[in-house]
């Protein structure tokens, strides 16, 4: 089995080496919508070679082909969800970064949403134990405080 | 502020049970999306008769693995070996697929390491491989006879695989 | 024969840890005196025969020892001395031995704390993290010994991997380690707390200086992890939410949390629990994180290269160490006390709210981390959670956080009012307004509002903070001194505030731009041209590869000449691209090269990062105000007259 995963990761590393085909250095949009769009697909987009890096980062070659298929889409008029449609038959979900509000994810945005009501919940249990009467402290409370404070300044200047 | 130690006694065992499932897992294999699904359409030329233009209807019609390799890829040497003893068996027909590779060069591998397929085709942009989802060579499908894709194997293949995922259509439906 | 003398002393520590382990645990519960002494000699014993071990298999390397498999699968002889010796590190084996190096020496300095813990409470700590020791010693020994030698021995290395051919490499590892594994120490003061006495102002006194230190020194750790990333890996990223990273970042979250948390144990005896939580949760997640990065159960460019068992190993000793502490907390819960403060406006208030706020965020970051191992554990397939996800929920816990922080420094324990809280406030939130404003005249495009407000935000806490500060100078007397703690987490907000306004204006307004350049082209990018002037072959001592150099101009006059290199490892025939980049306080000049193109051309990517030196230097801030304020003097030994600690 390890050996197995060792020999991926050769087969891999030898895809990723090789670069036969021109690169994408010079993709141009006609229009800068077309462009954002596709660099933020690029952003979303994972590498499945170099599965640490999106689409934008990885030099991989796949990702290079994937770059251009994604340019060619865009350049044909395809939008932002028939590219993603065409990815994940090929490659499954596992190439889209940013998980789509479905079934499977919701957990991901619902449970930080509940974990804070949950420590709103809490804050607002506080509140309701300390809503006295914000504290004023009476004016000659503070002035005998203010003397005592005086005097041992003075006192310790003496030492 | 109170803290019950249920809360995180539970979310360490959780946590401590996803782990163990984890570690039975290979985070870096990716399932693929075609599995039950017809096998793409395409129109490739053979390695050996460049002339010649083959699509998919031409080559569906009995079971068969469809397999993915390069001349460059070190990894589908180590397997080529098993596949050539399996094609001398001839339980199943084997298709190669020529991925993003120099003709030339490929067809030196094959005189010097056996030709175990029926044909290969010639898939020098990657079309297809982008069609069939391949990430690393070498990649092996199982097709059926109706064209669908029953099984992916990525990486190279062992005798394992072979016995246990390619071949359980020879065996009779229990 | 140094080499065995190096294993040899290491197993002789694996049994001063057996020992530890359990004897001063006997004499704690017996008040044997002598036999808690053990704690001790046995702790410092372990420390130098830990170091002698490691000092070896430094030795190993430096002489190139290639019988030794480990040093054979990373070292070459034609590797420079420098990374001979941090290759020490460079790989499983090796980096588990500076595992438990590093928490040695956490336990060596414990020894040499000479405050008023009672034996009892000082035998236990010391036996708890001896258990640590041992659990990591017997895991290195037997599973992933550095010292096994393999004969016939290799006549050369494989070479350590060019990625950590670096500065970085040697000293990211070992401070990142200090902060990671210095967690221990609060773990095991909390868990000896409840063995013992329990939680007192006194017990978070003596815990505070030491979560300190292990903060600062994560802090430094991680950032150094960032700055290495960005100039080594070659695309300008600084922070990619990579599984190992979040590893580190969460006890990172956490030990703030427990340092402010602490900070009201102390003045207020309330959050016992939590506290105590926090310190055993947060040694948890480094732990976690050791198990991550080892097990292979998560695809990472960080991972070590993996093996499952080794995976079994550390998931057992994790669910052994924390369970243990969460079953002794369950057992021994500290009594849970009311909410002790009378208003909402007080301090208490806020240090709550922290603690809940970065508890979200770690819960929040781990949730996205182990996301696609639940999916995958439950047989739905494979899916990706990345940056896209981390940013949207983290940055908007941020916010709150970033706000609060101006309020909980000024107000004062028990009782406060929101009126005074915001009278105090109108200035600087007037000063922060314009400042923002400013700023957000001189910014263009659509993210300039995001950007001011991300600015507003860090101005807000820094003039809070200065604010704040100069009230308490102003306030001071003889009776009650400014104290460093309140310097020195004057210095550690104000650094985070600054880190925030690198981050804000880096990921806005950074520019990018991919083309393809021959030599002697010329390319435009934001209000600067590029030209590529020439490129030359260049060779090291173990690459061979090429130089480019760029000429940056504004307006005709040359800003910078940067070199990018793309270089060729002998031995692994592995390539590394190094990229050219001009370092400057308002922004970063960064271009790399990518791939050659024909014969002529090469792919070339021309950055621009603003700001981005400030998340840095903030950072570095967060961990000198940590030192400052662990350094303050109320964490020494009280003196006779005990003075009772004063507001900060």
């Amino acid at each position: 089995m390890m050996e197995m995963i060792r020999i991926v990761v050769l087969a891999l590393a030898s895809l990723s080496a090789l670069s036969i085909l021109a690169s994408d250095y010079s993709y141009t949009f006609t229009t800068p919508q077309r462009e954002m769009r596709y660099q933020s697909l690029m952003e979303e987009l994972r590498c499945l070679v170099c599965q640490n890096q999106s689409l934008a980062d990885s030099n991989a070659e796949l990702a290079q082909d994937l770059r251009k298929k994604v340019y060619d889409m865009i350049t044909t008029g395809n939008d932002d969800d028939q590219i993603m449609d065409f990815l994940t038959d090929r490659y499954g979900k596992f190439i889209l970064y940013d998980p789509k509000l479905n079934y499977e994810n919701a957990p991901l945005w619902l449970l930080p949403i509940l974990m804070i009501c949950i420590g709103v919940y809490v804050i607002s249990r506080l509140a309701k134990q300390g809503e006295r009467s914000e504290a004023v402290i009476p004016q000659s409370a503070q002035d005998d405080a203010d003397a005592l404070v005086k005097h041992l300044e003075e006192r310790s200047k003496q030492l | 502020m109170k803290a019950q130690p249920i809360i995180p006694i539970a979310i360490f065992i959780l946590l401590v049970a996803l782990f163990g499932i984890g570690l039975t897992k290979d985070p870096r294999l990716i399932p693929s999306p075609l599995i039950g699904k017809p096998l793409p359409e395409f129109e490739l030329s053979l390695l050996h008769h460049p002339e010649d233009i083959v699509e998919k209807h031409d080559l569906i019609g009995e079971y068969m693995l469809l397999n993915v390799w390069a001349s460059w890829c070190v990894a589908c040497a180590e397997e080529h070996s098993l596949i050539v003893d399996l094609a001398k068996q001839k339980i199943i027909k084997i298709v190669g697929i020529n991925y993003k590779d120099k003709s030339a060069d490929a067809l030196r591998w094959l005189e010097e390491k056996g030709d175990p397929y029926d044909s290969t085709l010639v898939d020098f942009d990657g079309e297809l491989g982008m069609d069939l989802g391949v990430y690393g060579v070498p990649e092996t499908f199982l097709i059926d006879p109706k064209g669908q894709v029953l099984y992916k194997h990525v990486g190279p293949l062992t005798l394992e695989v072979i016995e246990n995922n390619l071949l359980t259509f020879t065996r009779p439906e229990q | 024969m140094i080499v065995e003398l190096g294993h040899f002393s290491t197993v002789l520590a694996l049994i001063c840890s057996a020992m530890l382990s359990i004897i001063p645990l006997i004499g704690a519960q017996t008040n044997n005196v002598h036999l808690m002494a053990i704690a001790k000699s046995a702790a410092r014993a372990q420390f130098l025969l830990v170091l002698l071990g490691f000092l070896a298999l430094t030795w190993a390397f430096i002489t190139n020892d290639f019988s030794l498999t480990y040093v054979a699968s990373n070292s070459n002889s034609s590797l420079p001395l420098g990374f001979r010796i941090s290759a020490v590190w460079g790989a499983h084996e090796g980096s588990l031995l500076l595992w438990v190096l590093i928490l040695s020496i956490w336990m060596a300095a414990f020894t040499c704390s000479n405050n008023d813990m009672p034996p009892q409470f000082k035998a236990r700590v010391l036996a708890i993290l001896g258990i640590i020791s041992f659990g990591f010693l017997i895991f290195m020994l037997f599973t992933s010994n550095p010292f096994l030698r393999s004969l016939p021995s290799p006549a050369n290395g494989l070479d350590l991997n060019p990625l950590l051919q670096d500065l970085g490499l040697i000293i990211h590892p070992p401070l990142l380690y200090a902060g990671y594994v210095g967690f221990s120490v609060p773990f095991a003061l909390a868990v000896a707390a409840l063995l013992g006495d329990g939680v007192n102002p006194e017990w978070a006194r003596w815990t505070r200086p030491w979560v300190l230190v292990a903060w600062s020194f994560l802090t430094i750790g991680i950032s150094l992890g960032s700055w290495w990333a960005y100039y080594e890996l070659g695309w300008g990223g600084w922070w990619f939410w990579d599984p190992v990273e979040n590893a580190s970042f969460m006890p990172w979250l956490l030990g703030t949390a427990l340092v402010h948390s602490l900070a009201a144990s102390e003045k207020r005896n309330i959050f016992k629990s939590w506290t105590i939580l926090l310190a055993i949760a947060t040694f948890g997640l480094s732990l976690i994180g050791t198990f991550l990065v080892r097990s292979g159960i998560l695809t990472s460019v960080h991972a070590f290269a993996t093996d499952p068992t080794r995976g079994v190993f550390i998931l057992a000793f994790l669910t052994i160490v924390i369970g243990g502490a969460l079953a002794v907390f369950a057992a021994k819960k500290p009594q849970s006390d009311p909410l002790a403060s009378d208003s909402l406006a007080a301090r208490e208030t806020f240090l709550l709210t922290n603690s809940i706020v970065l508890s979200v965020a770690t819960a929040t970051v781990l949730l996205g981390t182990l996301y696609p191992l639940l999916i995958d554990a439950l047989g739905l397939g494979k899916m990706s959670v990345g940056a896209p996800y981390f940013n949207s929920v983290f940055i908007p816990l941020m916010v709150p956080l970033l706000m609060l922080i101006g309020f909980g420094q000024t107000a004062h324990w028990r009782r406060d009012s929101f009126r005074r809280l915001f009278s105090i406030a109108k200035y600087p939130a007037a000063c922060a307004t314009t400042l923002a404003i400013g700023a957000w005249a001189m910014l263009e495009g659509t993210g300039a509002i995001q950007a001011a407000l991300g600015l507003l935000m860090a101005f807000w806490v820094i003039v809070a903070t200065l604010k704040n500060l100069y009230l308490q100078l102003s306030n001071a007397t003889k009776i009650s001194p400014v104290r460093r703690a309140l310097l020195g987490q004057s210095v550690a907000h104000i650094g985070f505030a600054v880190t925030v306004i690198g981050v804000t204006l880096v990921s806005i307004y950074s520019v990018e731009k991919h083309v393809r350049m021959s030599p002697g082209e010329s390319v435009e990018f934001s209000t600067y041209q590029a030209t590529f002037d020439s490129i030359k072959k260049i060779t090291g001592p173990n690459y061979s590869g090429v130089e480019a150099t760029f000429n940056v101009t504004q307006d005709e006059k040359v800003i910078a000449v940067l070199f990018p290199q793309k270089r060729n490892y002998n031995a692994g025939s592995q390539t590394m691209t190094e990229a050219g980049i001009s370092a400057g306080i308002t922004k970063d000049i960064y271009i790399a090269l990518g791939e050659k193109i024909d014969t002529e051309d090469w792919g070339v990517r021309l950055n621009i990062k603003p700001f981005v030196r400030w998340i840095w230097f903030g950072a570095f801030l967060m961990a000198a105000g940590g030192t400052i304020a662990a350094s303050d003097l109320r964490f020494k030994r009280l003196n006779k007259n005990r003075r009772p600690s004063a507001q900060t």
